[in-house]
Formats: C-alpha cells, sequence, structure tokens
C-alpha cells in the first residue's frame, strides 16, 4: 500500500506531467505559428506542472533513498560508525524537511488568505507554493516510514 | 555564519549527506540562528529558484535525449558514423566518439551520453580486440563532449546563475566541444598505433547512402533542435519542447522502436531526474542568496584583489580548485553554488562573462571523468560491468588530453568568443 503511494502513484502523475508540459509547449508553438494566437496561460501552466513535478518525485527518491550524494568516503565506514552515520542522515532529514514544510506551510496559508492568482493563467498561487508543502511533508513521512532502511543503507 | 557555510556542507559532504541535504542543512542551521531574515524565505527563496521558464528546457532536454538513447536513434548514429569513418586507422574507438560527439547535440546529459553510446559501442570495442582499460577509459571521457555541444543542462544552469544568454553559451561551447573530442581523438590515434587497432570496414559509398537514409531521422535531430533556436523560430525551452515531440515521432511512429507504455515510462524516469537535479537548484539558490547577502562574493573579490595576482594566474588557481571540485561534486551543484561567488571575480579580472562560463563548464565536465569520484565513472561501471580497479588507469590518458584542451580554451578566449560574435 504504502508502496502504491510512494512509487507507483508518483511514477504515474510525473510521467503525466511531463506528457502534458510537452503537450502545452508543442500546442503553444503550434499555436503561435498555425494560428497566430500563442497560449498565454502555457508557460506559467509549465511552470507550475514541472514544480509540482519536482516535489512529488523528492518524496519518490526518498522513499527508494536515491537523492544524489558523495558517499564514497562514508561508504568506506562500518559497523557502529555506519549506524550512527545513517540515523544522523535520517534525522537531520527529518529536521530539515520538517523545518522546510513549516515555513512552506506559513506561506503557502498567506497565499489562500490573500487569495492571489498567477499573473498569465489566473491559477491560485497557493496551488504550485503547495507543492513545497506537500513534497517535504511527504518526504519526512517517507523517511519515517522506512526507518529501517535509512539505518541499515539497504533499500 | 561565513564560517558555518564553509565547514558544514564540507563536514555533511564527507559524511555522504544527499547533496540536496548539505545545501538544506546548511541553510535551515544559517536561517535558525544566524542570519537575521525571516525563515519564511527558506520557502520563497527555493520556490522562486525553479520559478524559471528558462529552467523547462532541462526536463525536455532530459527526455527528449533519453528517448532517443533508447529508441534505435543512437544505433543509427553509430552505424551512420561507421560508414564514414570505419575505414581509418583505430576506426572502432573513433567511431565511439564520433557517435558521442554527434549525440551531443541531441542530449544535454553527460551520463546519458555515456549511457546510451557506451552500451552500444563497448562491446564491439571488446571484440574489436580492445583492453577493458581502454575502451572504458574512451567511453566515460567521452561523455564529457555532452556538456559542452549544446544543448547543454550545464550551460542552461550557468546562463540561469549568472544572467548570460543561454543561447550565446550554447554557441560558444561548439569550439572548446569539437577540441575536446579532437584531443580525444588524438590520443586515441596515437594509442591505437601501438595497440594495432586497425579499420573495420572501407568506406564505400553504397553503404555510406544506406546508412544515410537508415539514420537520416537521427541525423537531423542535431538541426531540428538547433537550427530552431539559431533561426530565432523558437526559445531555447520550446526547441527543448520541440525536441520531444521531435523524438516522440521518430522513435515512436517512424521507428516504432518505443511503445506508449516504454514512453510513459520514460517520461516519468525523465521528470525524476529532473526532480534529483531541481531539488539541487532549489536549494542551491538559498545557499547562494545567503552567500551573496552575507557579502562573501565580495569579500572573495577583495581578497583575489588584494594578493595581487596577474589575471592568468587566477584562472590557473580557479581552474585547478574547478577540477577538484568537478572530481567530487555533480555538476549541477557546482554550477549553481560556486557560479556567484568566482563570476565577481572573473568579472573584476576583466573576463568575459560567456568564455567564463565556457571554462567552468569545462572543467566541470573534466571532473566528470576524473578519478576518484567522478560521477561517470560510476555510470560507466553500471553500463559496462566492470571494476572500478579496471576503469580508472585507462582513464589517466583522457585527462590529461582534456587538460591540455583546457588550457587551450582558458587562455585563448577567441575558441569561446568567435561563434557567439555573429549572433
Amino acid at each position: 500500500m504504502l508502496r502504491f503511494a510512494f512509487v507507483t502513484v508518483p511514477t504515474l502523475v510525473l510521467g503525466t506531467l511531463m506528457l502534458a508540459g510537452v503537450a502545452i509547449n508543442f500546442a503553444n508553438v503550434v499555436g503561435r505559428y498555425a494560428f497566430g494566437h500563442a497560449l498565454f496561460w502555457a508557460e506559467e501552466t509549465m511552470v507550475f506542472i514541472v514544480i509540482w513535478g519536482v516535489f512529488i518525485g523528492m518524496a519518490s527518491i526518498a522513499w527508494r533513498g536515491e537523492h544524489l550524494s558523495m558517499d564514497l568516503i562514508s561508504a568506506a565506514i562500518g559497523g557502529r560508525w555506519r549506524l550512527a552515520l545513517n540515523a544522523a542522515t535520517a534525522a537531520t532529514l527529518v529536521v530539515c524537511c520538517a523545518f522546510a514544510a513549516a515555513q512552506s506551510w506559513q506561506v503557502t496559508t498567506l497565499f489562500i488568505q490573500a487569495e492571489q492568482v498567477s499573473v498569465s493563467a489566473g491559477i491560485p498561487k497557493a496551488i504550485p507554493h503547495a507543492a513545497l508543502l506537500a513534497g517535504f511533508t511527504l518526504t519526512a513521512l517517507a523517511v519515517l516510514v522506512r526507518i529501517r532502511a535509512y539505518l541499515t543503507g539497504r533499500f | 555564519m561565513a564560517w558555518v557555510m564553509a565547514l558544514l556542507p564540507v563536514l555533511l559532504l564527507l559524511a555522504g549527506f544527499p547533496l540536496f541535504l548539505v545545501l538544506l542543512a546548511t541553510v535551515t542551521v544559517v536561517l535558525a540562528f544566524f542570519a537575521e531574515v525571516p525563515t519564511t524565505v527558506l520557502h520563497q527563496v527555493m520556490f522562486s529558484s525553479i520559478d524559471k521558464y528558462a529552467l523547462l528546457a532541462v526536463p525536455f532536454f532530459i527526455f527528449a535525449g533519453d528517448l532517443m538513447g533508447r529508441g534505435g536513434v543512437s544505433r543509427r548514429l553509430v552505424r551512420w558514423v561507421t560508414s564514414i569513418i570505419g575505414g581509418m586507422r583505430g576506426s572502432l574507438p573513433l567511431t565511439a566518439l564520433g557517435t558521442a560527439t554527434v549525440f551531443s547535440a541531441i542530449s544535454g546529459s553527460t551520463a546519458a551520453t555515456v549511457a546510451a553510446v557506451g552500451g552500444l559501442t563497448y562491446d564491439r570495442l571488446r571484440e574489436g580486440g580492445y583492453s577493458e582499460r581502454f575502451s572504458t577509459g574512451l567511453l566515460v571521457s567521452a561523455g564529457a563532449i555532452g556538456n559542452l555541444i549544446p544543448p547543454s543542462i550545464g550551460f542552461i544552469l550557468y546562463g540561469i546563475a549568472s544572467e548570460t544568454s543561454i543561447v550565446k553559451l550554447f554557441a560558444a561551447g561548439v569550439v572548446p566541444g569539437l577540441l575536446l573530442a579532437t584531443a580525444f581523438a588524438a590520443y586515441v590515434w596515437i594509442a591505437v598505433a601501438g595497440a594495432g587497432g586497425g579499420a573495420t570496414q572501407p568506406f564505400r559509398l553504397r553503404e555510406f547512402i544506406a546508412a544515410t537514409r537508415d539514420g537520416i531521422w537521427s541525423i537531423a535531430a542535431p538541426v531540428v533542435i538547433l537550427g530552431g533556436i539559431y533561426t530565432g523560430l523558437f526559445s531555447l525551452t520550446e526547441a527543448a519542447g520541440i525536441a520531444c515531440v521531435y523524438a516522440l515521432v521518430v522513435v515512436g511512429l517512424l521507428y516504432r522502436e518505443m511503445g506508449p507504455r516504454e514512453i510513459f515510462l520514460t517520461a516519468a524516469r525523465s521528470m525524476y531526474l529532473t526532480a534529483q537535479i531541481f531539488i539541487i537548484v532549489a536549494t542551491a539558490g538559498v545557499f547562494s542568496w545567503l552567500l551573496t547577502i552575507s557579502g562573501a562574493a565580495q569579500s572573495a573579490v577583495d581578497f583575489i584583489n588584494g594578493l595581487g595576482w596577474p589575471a592568468w594566474a587566477v584562472l590557473l588557481s580557479i581552474n585547478v580548485f574547478l577540477l577538484l571540485v568537478g572530481m567530487v561534486l555533480d555538476t549541477a551543484s557546482s554550477i549553481l553554488v560556486l557560479t556567484p561567488l568566482l563570476l565577481p571575480i572573473a568579472v573584476a579580472l576583466g573576463i568575459d562573462p560567456v568564455h567564463f562560463g565556457v571554462v567552468v563548464v569545462m572543467n566541470l565536465s573534466i571532473g566528470t571523468f576524473t578519478p576518484p569520484f567522478g560521477i561517470n565513472i560510476f555510470v560507466g561501471q553500471a553500463v559496462f560491468r566492470a571494476p572500478l580497479s579496471g576503469i580508472y588507469p585507462g582513464l589517466a590518458p583522457f585527462v590529461v588530453a582534456a587538460i591540455a584542451a583546457l588550457a587551450a580554451v582558458t587562455y585563448v578566449p577567441q575558441l569561446s568568443l568567435w561563434i557567439p560574435r555573429f549572433l
């Protein structure tokens, strides 16, 4: 169930977002050259699509333990030190993501209260900003759920 | 604050923390305990770092490159290049190098070039009698060309970090990219003379025409991608999106080598790779912002000016520094974190930001295949299933050849600035 939530669903969402982005971009170019009308909302919408893709992907990456890292030196460490290092990584990840999520919560709720919308597409600004809130919250959750994998280093 | 931003990332990096966490933890500590700014800037600067239209070119180029790499484009490019240079001494390694150079004009990623071209040519090289050391050294190094020949993700990120024209950076990378390929080819030429690597097939017009006909859509891809940008038809991001549509049509409809499911999974994988890079872009944005408001960039300029070194010596120091950084850090993080710090130094010395961008990206590209930590070494290890002990020795001559090319690019700015002058 959790794997479905953190791997299968993100795969479906990420693939859909990428193809939607390509389609909007292509429609914008065709619209401009073939019909003399560019899609005024296209650029903002594509940026927001990618922002959501990044933060949904972030949680999925955390679930699989595939964030880019330079681990050659730390890989040489074994035993209890390894365990301590892995625990420190997981704890830092959870604390930092919780801190970032708290900041995102403040900003997102401000946008909801102010009812601000984006300049071109008229999309409520809270929607793209909420991607960070979702990404950091889900990442912290993914680390907590997979704490055993984070401690052992085996995903 | 300055010492936290200098020491903490190094400590966390050595401890093996994920790169984005190294940056996020540092900025969290600085914002929570040192900087006198609202902590919500963490969210605001992260968001604004990726809320950029030009950045959309990155996921689109990754997707287009991945589609073409998996959908039969690289195989047809190998056949086409072989039909041209198959009669030369050392034709197998030169074909691999030539294909990597052409593939670089489709893909913006060094790792994608190593995986796509290396995966196709490694076995042929080994069957042709070339040692594991030589073959892996060649193919892992050849990926670096992908960062210089446009489209290049490295140039997109440098352009955004430095507010320099990405189109000019793309144009500036062409000659240095070809120079790097030539330096590699020169070493291959010398090496195969000793190893006795011969020709694989003499040039035949009929085979050349057949290979061109079979691969015409692959060969035309760079023209479609770059032609649209330089004729002014498309913006960079639009060209990247058009490259995706072109790749979808070629591999899905013309070659029929990928079905809807494979295309969808490739799209998902490309967005996943984008997430891996962009989360670093977002956190590096906050790190760079804090560096700027802390006055670290200006302090660095004052420090370098205080040394009274000539420009060539400063450039040499920056080159050595970047080569070392490139050996341990990935190109994207290095560009985003270091550009705000190094560019003011370069500008103060009268160095053109476009030329400096080429020097930065070329340095970090060499780092991608420099032992012990160059990221493409590990891509090669996975693709070729070769031990690191077998890969490392073969890389040394290519690193030397690349550094020679880098020296020329660093001290002869015209190599980078000649083509952009016509834009």
